[in-house]
Formats: structure tokens, C-alpha cells, sequence
């Protein structure tokens, strides 16, 4: 497996410069730091989407972590641009704490749950700090989206975070609440229900997100939990990490590697063998609007692989 | 970029060739061009700003 990993490695470095593209880098600008181009660029739309600002997140990790051909190493530039991205999101969330995907005043679950689990992340890592984190915290805490899994393990990182950034208990609290809730909501055959079905690309992304958790609660419920998850996924995902998306509850055909990767699990070196032939979906093939996601994931999956071979 | 006599003259015929219109339309009308002529501009000014590694020195 150690070779394996530096596939990973070349994608996620592949995807970087396209990846700063993305962002305003000119600080002169009014929306420097955003990171849809398609809204501060070329202007076609009224509004950023803020899931473009979780590239804060793999910015973050690659000024922190030194490895082969990482240009961006405590670059002083990349962690402007990172601050830029973060301060960006923090000033375009309503009142109420929330933000914006696909429309304006959404006021999104799935976008708050999902960039505030980026942000937090890099803030955590570059010790950034935001104004007024609570708003968007206390709104979290006021919502939900027990029918999809992904979005509330994601939501349960989120208040995980903020309870570290801000050491208000009641962030942790919830963040167990929801960690209870999804565990009481898996399938007696391993899957966590994604709008009432069983979906292998958001289950692998679940998992990514239940592996953070995990790494820093170290819950042997949750651990448990993964493990039946796992199990799931051996059983559905062939040799090369392909598998039968069609029959799925939302028909995705990514794989995350994170939530494998924690456990060295079969279903990793199946995706790994994938990539090497050069057969599987990867970020490198998604679009504009998602593979930042999936970069981040394979960052951390060789970065984990770079930790456990120190 | 500067606003050229000549792009005032081709704006002018731009206008001129909307013919015989109610007024409302009309000036609906100009509206439009003037902002799809601006935005044109910005998108033409602006370079493509993609990323260079060059930029991190």
C-alpha cells in the first residue's frame, strides 16, 4: 500500500494551481479571497456560492505539511490566500450565521454544515480567527437533516470544531447529539440512510467525515459503527473500486478515501488500484463545482499515509 | 480600457437600429445594450487571472 499512496499525492498537487485559479488572489479586490470564479470573475451570477470556500482547507494543509513537490510549504502568499478565503466566507454568511449554494437567502444546511467544517479546519490549523463564529454555530445547533446522513456527520465535525475554537460546551454537546443520532439511524446492514436508501459514494464521504470525529474523540461506539459501515462498502465495491452506482438511493460515483484510509480497510486498496489504472473517478475528472472536496480528501488520506510511515 | 470616440458612434448606431418601438420597449431597449456593453468591457478587461506558480515568489 505505501506506493500506492503517491498517486494520491500527484492528483492533489495536479489540482492545486487549478484549484488557486479559482480564487481572487488581487487583495485590492472587493471580493478577494472569494473562490467562485464564475460569481467574482466573470460575473454571471449575483451571488458566490460558499462551498467554494472550503478551499481554505487543503491551502491550509499543504502550508503546514512539508512533502515531494509541495510548492506551497509556509508560503507566505498561500496563507493570505487561505486567511483571504476564510475572512471571505465569515463576511458573506447572513445574519442568522448561514449560507448560500444554489440560490440567494437558501440559507443552506447542507453549504453552512459542509464550509463550516472546512473553515473551522483551517482555522484550527493556522490559528485564524474569525469574528462572531457563535451565529453560525447557535444556527446549526437550531438545525438539521436527519434524512441524509453526510450532511449532518459533517454538521457534527462543524460543532466539534467550533466547540474548539470557541470552548462553548453546548458546540460539543450537540456534536455528540448528532453523532448519536446518526448511529441510531444506520441499517442493520452497515449504511447510513441517504434520503431513505443506501448510497456508496455518500456513505464513503460519511465515513470521511466520521473519521475526523473519531480522530479526535476516539469514541468506541463510533468506531464500532465505522466498522459495520466498512463492511458494507467490502461487500458492494469491486477490485478496482468501482462499483454498481445505478442501484444506489443518489447514484454518486465518487469514492471518498478518508474514512477508508483510518482503517487500512480492503475497500481502500480496491480505490488505490483504481487510480493506478487510471479507471476511477478522481477529482481530476470532476468539475469545477466539486472537486475541491474530493482533493481535500485525497490530501488528507497521504497525509495520514505520511504520519503512520514516520 | 478607455471609452473610444468610436465606441460611442457604434453605440449610437447600435441605438439608431432598433427602428420604430413603443417608448417603454425603447428605452427598455437601450437599457439593455448599455448594460451588456459595460459587462462586455468588464469581461474584456479583465485578464484571465488564472494561477502561475511564479506568483508565490
Amino acid at each position: 500500500m505505501k506506493g500506492s499512496f503517491d498517486r494520491f499525492r500527484q492528483i492533489v498537487l495536479s489540482q492545486i494551481p487549478r484549484l488557486l485559479g479559482l480564487g481572487d488572489r488581487d487583495p485590492f479586490s472587493e471580493t478577494y479571497g472569494c473562490f467562485d470564479r464564475v460569481f467574482w470573475h466573470y460575473r454571471l451570477i449575483d451571488f458566490p456560492n460558499a462551498r467554494f470556500q472550503e478551499a481554505c482547507w487543503p491551502l491550509s494543509l499543504l502550508y503546514r505539511h512539508s512533502f515531494e513537490g509541495n510548492l506551497y510549504y509556509q508560503n507566505e502568499k498561500v496563507r493570505q490566500w487561505t486567511e483571504a478565503a476564510i475572512r471571505f466566507w465569515a463576511s458573506h454568511r447572513h445574519r442568522d450565521g448561514s449560507l448560500d449554494e444554489a440560490y440567494p437567502n437558501e440559507r443552506g444546511f447542507c453549504v453552512t454544515a459542509f464550509s463550516t467544517f472546512a473553515v473551522t479546519e483551517a482555522m484550527l490549523l493556522l490559528q485564524i480567527r474569525v469574528p462572531n463564529l457563535e451565529k453560525t454555530g447557535r444556527w446549526l445547533l437550531g438545525h438539521d437533516q436527519p434524512f441524509v446522513a453526510n450532511q449532518m456527520a459533517a454538521s457534527a465535525v462543524a460543532l466539534l470544531n467550533l466547540y474548539q475554537l470557541t470552548n462553548e460546551k453546548r458546540y460539543l454537546r450537540a456534536s455528540q447529539e448528532r453523532i448519536s443520532t446518526l448511529l441510531s439511524s444506520q441499517d442493520e446492514t452497515g449504511f447510513f440512510p441517504e434520503y431513505g436508501g443506501a448510497d456508496i459514494g455518500y456513505l464513503s464521504l460519511t465515513l470521511a467525515c466520521l473519521a475526523h470525529y473519531w480522530r479526535q474523540t476516539k469514541e468506541g461506539p463510533l468506531w464500532e459503527s465505522m466498522g459495520r459501515a466498512l463492511k458494507f462498502l467490502e461487500e458492494r465495491v469491486e477490485e478496482d473500486g468501482h462499483y454498481d452506482y445505478r442501484q444506489t438511493s443518489r447514484k454518486t460515483q465518487f469514492l471518498y478515501s478518508y474514512g477508508l484510509a483510518i482503517s487500512d480497510s480492503p475497500p481502500l486498496e480496491r480505490l488505490t488500484q483504481g487510480l493506478e489504472q487510471g479507471t476511477l473517478l478522481n477529482p481530476v475528472w470532476l468539475d469545477d463545482r466539486y472537486f475541491i472536496q474530493l482533493t481535500t480528501d485525497y490530501l488528507e488520506t497521504y497525509l495520514l499515509s505520511w504520519e503512520s510511515r514516520r | 480600457m478607455k471609452a473610444t470616440p468610436l465606441m460611442f458612434i457604434l453605440f449610437r448606431f447600435y441605438l439608431m437600429s432598433f427602428g420604430k418601438t413603443s417608448f417603454g420597449s425603447r428605452w427598455v431597449k437601450r437599457f439593455l445594450v448599455w448594460r451588456f456593453i459595460w459587462k462586455e468591457k468588464e469581461r474584456y478587461v479583465a485578464s484571465s487571472k488564472y494561477f502561475t506558480p511564479d506568483e508565490l515568489c
